[in-house]
């Protein structure tokens, strides 16, 4: 009885919390048929929001990618001064409100922050520009792929990299020929989940862009602008967009795991 | 080439996993390291293969200092004790692990990889992962992998605790007939008596960090130097107040006498066969219990509750 119950309540929940927004985006953004959607889509505002929402997530995935297999691998495998505020470091990103985050950047950069004076001397945009996008991105996704790989490797334990270092390989070829070959599926995993978040990402980027129309709108910035100005099926058309990178991702995880279920 | 292990002391923290540890390793010969769980075997492995600097003390090699060698230039084999086999690669690369990092022409890996894979009987199995493999062929793999750049020493951390008794049995024999073959000098970990007795030349009983004995295993079966070892051995009984001190009697010693006055007077408790040999409880007059292990036929007569004599035809004792 009981079970029934609990079950019932998650799928009601379930339903209305997460289906039921799905479905109403779809609906919206399909409201005015599928040439509306494809004509709200291509529209070259939405198309140049896109093209800078992939742009900041080819810099910033990669960059996260390297920092997350380096600090996972040096937290997991070493002992060292600082350790322990490296890992408490890292969730910050996660437990600071991205809008906070993308505020130090603006206190950091703007034109009244502390490098701001320096940077206008040289001529340098960062916020209101790409650059800052970039930086509040990568800040706001630093730790997802690190932390995707520290259970792993905490869980697989130094046995073998010990056991290359006896047969004669150096710490690169301990890294490159042992270590690294054993944590690509998790790798693969958190930067796709990565760069769904770096694609996704509001908070933080909507703080620095400065909303110029066409600059530094990415994609979930112009469904705002577009929902704000009242063009309902528009923004519900490239919200959908950004809901299939949120399908896409889900599937790929599903591939996933029944992968390394095999 | 004998390797000298000079007074090392290794603390993790406040605890001294090693206690001023010396001892000598003579070229070819297959020492085992007994002791229980936490004595320290696995870290004087650790020390030995260079994954581990000692706080105090030094490893020699002929008169040469190994101590701040790291594991890369050692050139020491050591098989893990959950073998530690690279899941990623398959038995082959394994195998050959060891000479791809040195860069060898690939010719001769193949070459040596082959002989290997003879050498552990895994000839036909050279494309399965380890995943593939049962215990005891992971083993010969591991094994085969330590080997392949002919290292001058082979560590083994108790190489068949992970497989069940019959293979146990059948990798014994044959690790031995390997080192006779091959003759590397070979250090293998155990807590196991048997297997310790078996295959090795000499062994050193591990107690708290502290090596209690060294020797060949008739000189430590037969001549406990302390409580410990003698425990360690099993199949022991203590007995105190008999004497001045604590008397330590293998079952084996006990034999039993209907008449006579020899030995002590004992009633026999329960009778019950264990393997190849009988056991049989007995509680001394003194009330203390006493165990017996009796060859079939000497334990033919016997009944419970029968007054007997109980004589120990060995008793160790150990001044203070
Ligand atoms: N890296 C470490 N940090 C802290 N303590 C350790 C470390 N390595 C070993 N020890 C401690 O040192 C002691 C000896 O460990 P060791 O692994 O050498 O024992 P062992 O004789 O191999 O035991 P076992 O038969 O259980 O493998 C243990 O009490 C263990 O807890
Ligand atoms: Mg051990």
């Amino acid at each position: 009885m009981i079970r029934i119950l609990l079950t019932f309540l998650a799928m009601a929940w379930l339903t209305l919390m997460v289906l039921a927004p799905v479905v109403i985006v779809l609906v919206e953004a399909l409201s005015a048929g599928v040439g509306a959607w494809w004509q709200a889509v291509s529209d070259d505002e939405t198309r140049t929001s896109v093209a800078l929402s992939l742009k900041i997530a080819a810099i910033v995935v990669p960059c996260n990618a390297v920092f997350g297999v380096a600090a996972a691998w040096s937290l997991a495998r070493f002992r060292f001064p600082g350790r322990s505020l490296l890992l408490a470091l890292l969730d910050l990103p996660l437990s600071v409100s991205p809008v906070v985050s993308g505020l130090v950047f603006v206190l950091l950069f703007g034109a009244q922050g502390w490098f701001g004076a320096w940077l206008q001397a040289h001529d340098i945009q960062i916020i209101f520009a790409v650059p800052g996008m970039v930086l509040a991105t990568a800040f706001v996704t630093l730790p997802m792929i690190a932390r995707e790989l520290l259970p792993l490797l905490e869980s697989q334990g130094d046995d073998a990299e010990l056991a290359a270092r006896t047969l004669g390989a150096s710490g690169w070829q301990v890294f490159w020929l042992v270590a690294f070959p054993r944590m690509r599926g998790a790798l693969a995993y958190g930067v796709l989940l990565c760069t769904a978040r770096a694609l996704g990402e509001f908070g933080a980027v909507s703080v620095v862009s400065g909303h110029i129309r066409g600059q530094t709108d990415t994609l979930p910035l112009h469904v705002e602008i577009l929902h704000n100005e009242y063009h309902f099926q528009a923004a519900f058309a490239a919200a959908s967009l950004l809901l299939l990178v949120g399908v896409a991702t889900l599937l790929l995880r599903r591939l996933h795991t029944t992968e390394a279920g095999r | 080439m004998s390797i000298e292990i000079l007074g090392i002391s290794k603390n993790f923290g406040s605890f001294r996993a090693l206690d001023d540890v010396t001892l000598t390793i003579a070229k070819g010969e297959l020492l085992a390291l007994l002791g229980p769980s936490g004595s320290g075997k696995t870290s004087l492995l650790r020390v030995l293969a260079g994954l581990e600097l000692p706080d105090v003390g030094s490893v020699q090699e002929d008169g040469h200092d190994l101590t701040s060698l790291g594991a890369r230039d050692r050139n020491v084999g050591l098989v893990f004790q959950h073998f530690a086999l690279f899941p990623h690669l398959d038995v082959f690369e394994n195998i050959a692990f060891s000479l791809r990092v040195r860069k060898r022409p690939a010719g001769e890996v193949h070459e040596r990889v082959e002989e290997l894979l003879h050498l552990v009987q895994l000839e036909g199995l050279a494309h399965r992962r380890p995943a593939e493999l049962s215990g005891g062929q992971r083993q010969r793999v591991a094994l085969a992998r330590a080997l392949a750049a002919r290292p001058r020493v082979l560590l083994l951390d108790e190489p068949f605790s992970a497989l069940d008794a019959k293979v146990r049995h059948e990798l014994r024999g044959w690790l031995r007939r390997l080192h006779e073959e091959l003759g590397t000098t070979t250090v293998f970990v155990t807590h196991d008596q048997d297997e310790a007795f078996e295959l090795a030349d000499r062994v050193a009983v591990f107690h708290r960090g502290r090596i209690e004995q060294i020797g060949t295993p008739d000189q430590i079966y037969d001549e406990p130097k302390s409580p410990f070892v003698l425990d360690f051995l099993g199949q022991v009984q203590w007995l105190e107040g008999l004497g001045l001190t604590t008397l330590g009697v293998r079952h084996r010693d006990v034999t039993l006498h209907a008449t006579g006055d020899m030995g002590w007077p004992a009633r026999i408790v329960r009778i019950h066969r264990t393997g190849p040999r009988v056991r049989v409880d007995l509680e001394l007059a003194t009330g203390q219990p006493l165990i017996a292990a009796l060859d079939p036929p000497a334990a033919q007569h016997l009944t419970v509750g029968q007054e007997v004599r109980a004589v120990a035809e060995r008793k160790y004792a150990f001044g203070p």
